[in-house]
């Protein structure tokens, strides 16, 4: 090496490049083991080092010789450049230095490479200095130059001893390597700080050894770097050659385990599954369960048997997901199964399902024990047994729906008993539905519903139970009434002539000794004859409690009228004959049926006619006759007795009196009789009056009601037995009024049920409670159905003349050839109807009929309406029915036939006045109820024969307002109520109670006035002579201005002329029925 | 010389009688009437000392006739002994309210309205 040749570049130029490479190589290095972010900061500290390596080289001379600053400055980048390699220098970097260290903590290894970095640094300021010196050469910059090369030999020292340090750890040929490096180094420094010592005292080569040192000592370090990473690749070798084997032994035990734990999940996969499997089995059930828990209790919860039965079809449907569920239940009488309720079936089917009856034979044939699974049978099944072996009991069913057209699960009570019903199902909504479960449900749910059905006709059971109690506390009630009365009255009764006696006796133990032999005779004869009426008294007493004990049941049944009366009648016989009285008596052919307690009435009639005997005089006559209405049995018992006196026949009953004080004398009788036969009445709802006969005897009449009416609440949701109770009574009132008013003995209330777009006979008179329980008529079929879904009334006078009778299907709802329904509707829509035939008066209805029947038919529908609201309006519908009930007893008590031709007279006043149809129909119906105030009064207050007090006439007065308050409940037509009201009101202002006059009264007010004053004339009436129609006419005549209005007068004499003839024939009816029972007198 | 006069009203023909005899036995003049109206009508014309009204009678009972005596001025005075076969206590209150100064159930002892009647009277002399 030539290193004072004088051509310092070219040597530094070679040095340069070596130490380029190296670097450049450290470089690849770093960038080979970091690819992290800290490649940036350390590839940068190199280049920089490199850059400043270079400047200092190749500038480094000329620099030198220029300033002083220069060369200062670039000691200060010599020193930062030797601290950043000292720090980031890869072969000098932490991870290296670990290697090689012993040092276990952070803390050591951090100060040791403190020490090191600093000492590195130093030595390079201090080599850096030899720059800033040489310029000012001298000798003491000689000294200085030598010191600073001893100190970059120091340095280059230190840097080798730490090398050496790291290659004592490292493997034998990198310590072979080290070791040179380190020789290599040492001799080279050596050779410099020799040649510069040999080379003659010029500071120039001075400095250039120096430089040449301090590359060479450069070029070591980089060296010693490589060879570091050469150290720390095979320290990482062995350790990663180590981790290899480790890791394959690890992998190998890792697999071993997998294995296991392969085979462990698979076990316990294959042990979940089936867990899952089960539970999900398990929770589908519980589902099931649960729903059907549900159901259950829905059911228990239900006590209506039809709302029960519909409920379980859609909870098979909701909850069991079939589209088609039928239930039918066994039906004892007939012994088939009849569809009590269905989903899913469509409407046109819906009715064949309803109407078709499976006999229990064909259910029998159907339920075929191979075919049974649980409790259930398949029907249709394509797969037949015989596939499956025969004889086998159970079959095979198939898995999928599909192949089953339907299952029969019967309804049992226990398994050995025959099924009360069954439940049909098919059409399943999913059809991969497993079979097995759901026949497991139905037969729950089967289970379940015959415990529910079977509650429900326990309730029901219980409920007409109670019903029946609560009648027969009634009747109780009833019945404890009639005896206190009794006891009230008997006690009455006996007082009076042991008053006489002990009064008879007192007096003449008190006088013994000077009575008149005379008075004390006439005394002797009181006593004994109040003696004898005690006795009789102590008689009936004794007959009343024989009647109380043992026969009478207090239970109204269907009795027929005729027997008990020829019954009767020829048990009285005897009685009769002993005073030689000849008994005539007439009973109608028409066998009138009454619901009646039998041994009450035949007691009401042995008491009447002991009656009769009693006030018969020996060789007379009685007169037995029964007739037959067309809603009521009527009694009549006359005799040509003495009587009774006017002014008492109002009392007979209700005093126990006797028809005169000195009667008793003679006729030896006492009166409970009489009581007791009111009492009877009453309790049958009936009426009993008695009148004088001209010139014969008194005419006792009873009126019993036939009250053939059976109320069935189908449609009315009727929850509360009180509210039931209410209800049906309610609607016998309605029904009864009908027949009533429309004078008819077959009369029928029928509701739209919506859900079976049918309708159901509610109450009815004149129909068997079969028919009653059992008539459906499908809205649009029938007479009844037509007039429901065309909301119009038909009018038929003669079914065998009348066009549309194609319609005779449901002629269970009339039996007369005439016969009308009309449509009762609220608002708008039609709710029901009413049918009306066998027209008691006249042979067939008319347009008249029709139309009055339809105006009472808008009150029923606002009296149903009231109904309805029965729960929240309670006290209106107690006004209803008052009102109903003073109608009845206004009807029927005056209870004339001529009414209907009155209530026809009436309508043709009315088409007179040029009224339209409805407002004439509604004058008919009024004029048959506008009374009604009167009947709430009582009508004795009438009846009696005395001036009327001011107190009575105050009262009778009130009967046009209580009339109109009553009516107010079910109308709300004005002029209905006005009628009512102002029906008194005479023409001249004298009436009551408005005392209105001339045209202020209103019109119908006006023509009741004037027919009600001519009905009042020409009817029997005990109190009052009957006036001929001329006599009549001519009495309302000559009231013409005063009471009426003339032109309605006039209206009314045209009108009655039309009518004469019916009504002459009418009284002539009357007369004859008379007539004849004179007759048969004579005969 | 009559002791003072006594109207005697029952419907009972037996009991007007036998009170006819016995109280004019005993020196009373006894007039009678069978209904309450009659009653009514006598008491203001014959003015009596005293009315024996018997209770259960027909078209005007005993408490009316005697609440109808009570209104009238002309015979609100006379005192009334009611005589009925209704011994219930409600029933002898109602006749005290209708302004009766005594209640006798029957039967009766004569002797004992007789006395009465003499106690009655005799007060009122007093």
């Amino acid at each position: 090496m030539n290193i004072s040749a004088g051509n310092p570049p070219t040597t530094y130029m070679a040095l340069g490049l070596v130490m380029t490479f190296l670097i450049c190589l450290t470089l690849w290095r770093e960038m080979a083991t970091t690819r992290t972010i800290r490649f940036f900061p350390r590839s940068f500290s190199i280049l920089a080092f490199l850059a400043g390596r270079i400047i200092i080289i190749v500038f480094g001379a000329r620099m030198v010789t220029d300033h002083m600053f220069p060369p200062l400055l670039f000691s200060i980048l010599n020193f930062i450049n030797l601290f950043l390699v000292a720090r980031h220098m890869p072969g000098l970097n932490e991870e290296v230095y670990r290697v090689n260290s012993d040092s276990e903590t952070s803390d050591e290894i951090d100060s040791s490479r403190r020490t090191f970095h600093f000492q590195t640094a130093m030595f390079g300021f201090v080599g850096a200095l030899t720059f800033v010196i040489l310029p000012q050469a001298s000798d003491v910059a000689f000294t200085l130059a030598g010191l600073i090369n001893v100190a970059i030999i120091g340095a280059t020292v230190r840097v080798v001893v730490e090398l050496y340090k790291v290659a004592g750890k490292a493997q034998r040929t990198l310590r072979v390597i080290q070791l040179s490096t380190v020789a290599f180094l040492t001799g080279s420094w050596l050779l410099i700080v020799g040649a510069s010592f040999f080379a003659g005292t010029s500071a120039l080569s001075m400095i250039q050894g120096a430089r040449v040192a301090d590359i060479v000592a450069l070029i070591a370090v980089l060296l010693a770097l490589q060879s570091n990473y050469l150290i720390a690749g095979f320290y990482h070798k062995t350790r990663a050659d180590k981790k290899d084997e480790e890791a394959e032994a690890a992998k190998a035990e890792l697999s071993q385990l997998s294995r296991v734990a392969s085979d462990i999940y698979e076990d316990s996969n294959s042990m979940i599954q089936r867990q899952q499997g089960h539970s999900r089995d398990m929770m589908k059930r519980i589902d099931s369960l649960e729903k059907i828990l549900k159901i259950g209790i829905e059911m228990q919860r239900h006590h209506e048997l039809k709302g029960l039965l519909n409920m379980v079809t859609e909870l098979i449907r909701d909850h069991l997901g079939f589209n088609t569920v039928i239930l039918r239940l066994l039906n004892d009488r007939t012994q088939s199964f009849e569809t009590k309720a269905h989903v899913g079936v469509n409407s046109d089917a819906s009715d064949a399902i309803m109407n078709h009856r499976i006999p229990k034979s064909e259910f029998e044939q159907m339920i075929d024990p191979r075919y049974q699974i649980g409790r259930s049978y398949f029907i249709n099944r394509p797969v037949p047994i015989n596939e499956f072996g025969a004889g086998q009991d159970t079959v095979l069913v198939a898995e999928q729906w599909r192949e089953i057209e339907r299952v029969i699960v019967p309804l049992v009570e226990d398994d050995d008993s025959s099924p009360i019903g069954y439940i049909s199902v098919e059409d399943p909504r999913d059809a991969d539905l497993s079979i097995v479960e759901a026949i497991d449900n139905l037969d729950d749910i089967a289970n379940l519903a015959v415990i529910a059905i079977r509650n429900a006709s326990y309730y029901h059971e219980v409920r007409e139970k109670n019903q029946k109690l609560k009648l027969y506390a009634e009747k109780l009630a009833g019945l404890n009434k009639m005896k206190s009365n009794f006891v009230a009255t008997i006690s009455h009764e006996f007082r009076t002539p042991l008053t006489s006696i002990k009064a008879y006796c007192e007096t003449l133990l008190k006088n013994a000794d000077n009575v008149d032999r005379n008075i004390l005779k006439e005394f002797l004869l009181v006593i004994d004859e109040e003696s004898n009426r005690l006795m009789v008294l102590i008689e009936d007493i004794l007959d009343f409690s024989q009647m109380e004990s043992g026969a009478v049941k207090f239970e109204r049944t269907p009795c027929d009228m005729s027997a008990i009366v020829a019954d009767i009648s020829a048990d009285m016989q005897p009685v009769f004959a002993r005073k030689n009285i000849t008994l005539h008596t007439r009973i109608s052919e028409n066998h009138p049926m009454v619901r009646a307690e039998r041994e009450l009435m035949k007691q009401l009639l042995t008491n009447l006619m002991q009656n009769a005997a009693k006030f018969t005089p020996e060789n007379g006559n009685v007169w037995l006759r029964l007739e037959d209405d067309a809603v009521s049995a009527r009694l009549i018992v006359e005799d040509d007795g003495i009587g009774i006196p006017d002014d008492q026949v109002a009392q007979v009953f209700d005093h126990f009196h006797q028809a005169d004080n000195t009667s008793t004398r003679e006729h030896g009788g006492t009166g409970i009789g009489l009581a007791i036969c009111k009492n009877i009445v009453d309790w049958h709802d009936g009426k009993i009056w008695v009148e004088n006969v001209p010139d014969r005897g008194a005419r006792f009449v009873v009126v019993i009601p036939k009250k053939q009416v059976v109320v069935r609440s189908h449609v009315l949701d009727l929850d509360g037995t009180m509210r039931r109770y209410e209800v049906e009574r309610y609607l016998e009132l309605l029904i009864e009024m009908v027949a009533e008013l429309m004078n008819v003995k077959k009369a029928s209330l029928m509701l739209v049920d919506e859900d079976q777009e049918e309708l159901r006979i509610e109450s009815a008179i004149g129909m068997d409670e079969e028919t009653v329980e059992h008539a459906r008529v499908k809205i649009g079929e029938g007479i009844a159905g037509k007039v429901a879904a065309e909301n119009r009334p038909y009018l038929v006078d003669d079914i065998d003349q009348d066009q549309r009778t194609t319609m005779r299907n449901n002629d269970y709802l009339y039996d007369s050839k005439s016969f009308l329904s009309v449509p009762i509707t609220a608002d708008g829509r039609v709710i029901g109807v009413i049918n009306v035939s066998n027209p008691a008066g006249s042979e067939k209805f008319d347009r008249n009929d029709c139309r009055l029947l339809e105006v009472f038919t808008e009150r029923i529908a606002i009296a149903l309406e009231k109904m309805r609201t029965f729960t929240t309006h309670s006290s209106e519908f107690e006004d209803v029915r008052t009102t109903l009930k003073s109608m009845l007893d206004a009807k029927r008590y005056v209870d004339d036939q001529s009414i209907n031709i009155l209530t026809d007279i009436v309508g043709d006043i009315g088409g007179e006045l040029g009224m339209d149809d409805k407002e004439r129909a509604t004058l008919m119906y009024v004029f048959n109820v506008y009374d009604l105030g009167l009947a709430k009064i009582g009508y004795n207050i009438v009846k009696q024969p005395r001036a009327l007090t001011p107190e009575d006439r105050k009262s009778i007065e009130q009967h046009t307002i209580l009339g109109t308050e009553l009516i107010k409940s079910l109308d709300d037509e004005p002029s209905v109520r006005d009628a009512v009201l102002y029906h008194h009101e005479n023409f001249d202002g004298t009436g009551y109670p408005g005392k209105l006059s001339g045209e202020e009264i209103p019109i119908a007010a006006r023509v009741i006035r004037v027919v009600d004053t001519f009905r009042a004339l020409t009817s029997r009436r005990p109190y009052q002579k009957q006036y001929t129609l001329g006599e009549a006419l001519e009495v309302l005549r000559h009231r013409s201005g005063s009471f009426f209005d003339p032109r309605i007068l006039d209206i009314f004499v045209d009108v009655i002329h039309r009518h004469s003839d019916r009504l002459e024939k009418d009284r002539a009816d009357e007369q004859l029925i008379e007539s004849v029972a004179y007759q048969e007198t004579l005969s | 010389m009559s002791l003072g006069k006594i109207l005697v009203v029952d419907d009972e023909v037996y009991i007007l009688h036998i009170l006819d005899f016995s109280l004019g036995a005993e020196g009373f003049e006894v007039i009678t009437a069978n209904n309450g109206e009659l009653a009514i009508e006598k008491a203001k014309q014959e003015r009596p000392n005293l009315i024996v009204l018997d209770v259960m009678m027909p078209v005007l009972d005993g408490y009316e006739t005697c609440r109808r005596l009570k209104r009238e001025p002309e015979t609100k005075n006379i005192p009334v002994v009611l005589l009925t076969a209704k011994g219930r206590d409600v029933d002898k209150r109602l006749g005290y309210e209708v302004g009766a100064v005594d209640y006798i159930i029957k039967p009766f002892s004569p002797n004992r309205l007789i006395d009465r009647i003499q106690e009655i009277l005799g007060c009122r002399k007093e």
